[in-house]
């Protein structure tokens, strides 16, 4: 039941993100406009890139990503391959949203699913990341 | 693969984790480690970040903006919902400064 009741908290706020009031919160938060509700700033999601040497012709797998944050935000950085998951529909549909906004729907993806159920082959992918997902 | 998470510190007492599991995020508590879990999914190489200083900046900053917007905030939410933010944030920059909660960086190889 609680599961639940978090997923449709999640729905709420991702459906409220659009707000411009969170909008600007975010970015004076987080340097980021991806409506992104968590802790990972720009500087943070900079350094995963990094760390996970991410590069054209890799396919980046976002596990958790609700918006999109990071994911989508490493593609258009590195010029990787994304494929962001999360099973909130709310955030599905803005992730979606933004890859079409950045003309990035040859190379970025944004499904429904979750961590345990990734619609991916195994070992089709070259990086993982996540951020505050579990907790 | 590379996360960042939100977890309780170490070797804190059951009372401490309880408190630390009221006091941050939902699923903030695991039966068992990540570097265990990460060891059971085939991940070797794991290394760990702390992160916590940041995660107080971010937390602070979410505190101060709510405050500075706030407003706009209960146009949006409603007066309940946004006082019972502050108080969920309020407490859990307590517990952050009461070394209960820790934000790492985790980064690690698959085998």
């Amino acid at each position: 039941m609680s599961e639940i009741l978090e997923q449709e908290r999640h729905e709420q706020g991702y459906a409220r993100s659009e707000a411009d009031v969170l909008r600007v919160i975010e970015r004076a938060v987080l340097d980021s406009d991806y409506h992104a509700n968590g802790y990972t700033t720009r500087a943070q999601a900079d350094r995963l890139g990094d760390l996970l040497e991410l590069a054209p012709g890799h396919l980046l797998l976002d596990v958790g990503s609700g918006c999109g944050w990071p994911g989508l935000y490493l593609a258009a950085r590195t010029g990787c391959s994304v494929v962001t998951v999360d099973p909130v529909m709310a955030g599905v549909r803005t992730a979606h949203r933004r890859i079409g906004d950045d003309t990035m729907s040859e190379r970025a993806w944004a499904v429904a699913g979750t961590a345990d159920q990734v619609p991916l082959r195994q070992g089709s992918v070259d990086a993982i990341v996540h951020t505050d997902v579990m907790c | 693969m590379a996360f960042l998470t939100i977890e309780p510190d170490d070797d804190l007492s059951p009372a401490q984790r309880r408190r630390a599991g009221r006091a941050g995020p939902p699923s903030v508590l695991l039966p068992t480690s990540y570097p265990s879990l990460l060891r059971t999914a085939g991940f070797v190489d794991i290394e760990v970040v702390d992160l916590t200083a940041e995660y107080r900046v971010t937390q602070q900053a979410k505190f101060d903006q709510a405050d500075r917007h706030r407003s706009e905030l209960i146009a949006l939410i409603g007066v309940e919902e946004y006082e019972e933010g502050r108080r969920e944030r309020r407490k859990t920059l307590e517990a952050i400064d009461a070394g209960l909660l820790s934000r790492r960086l985790y980064v690690a190889r698959r085998r």
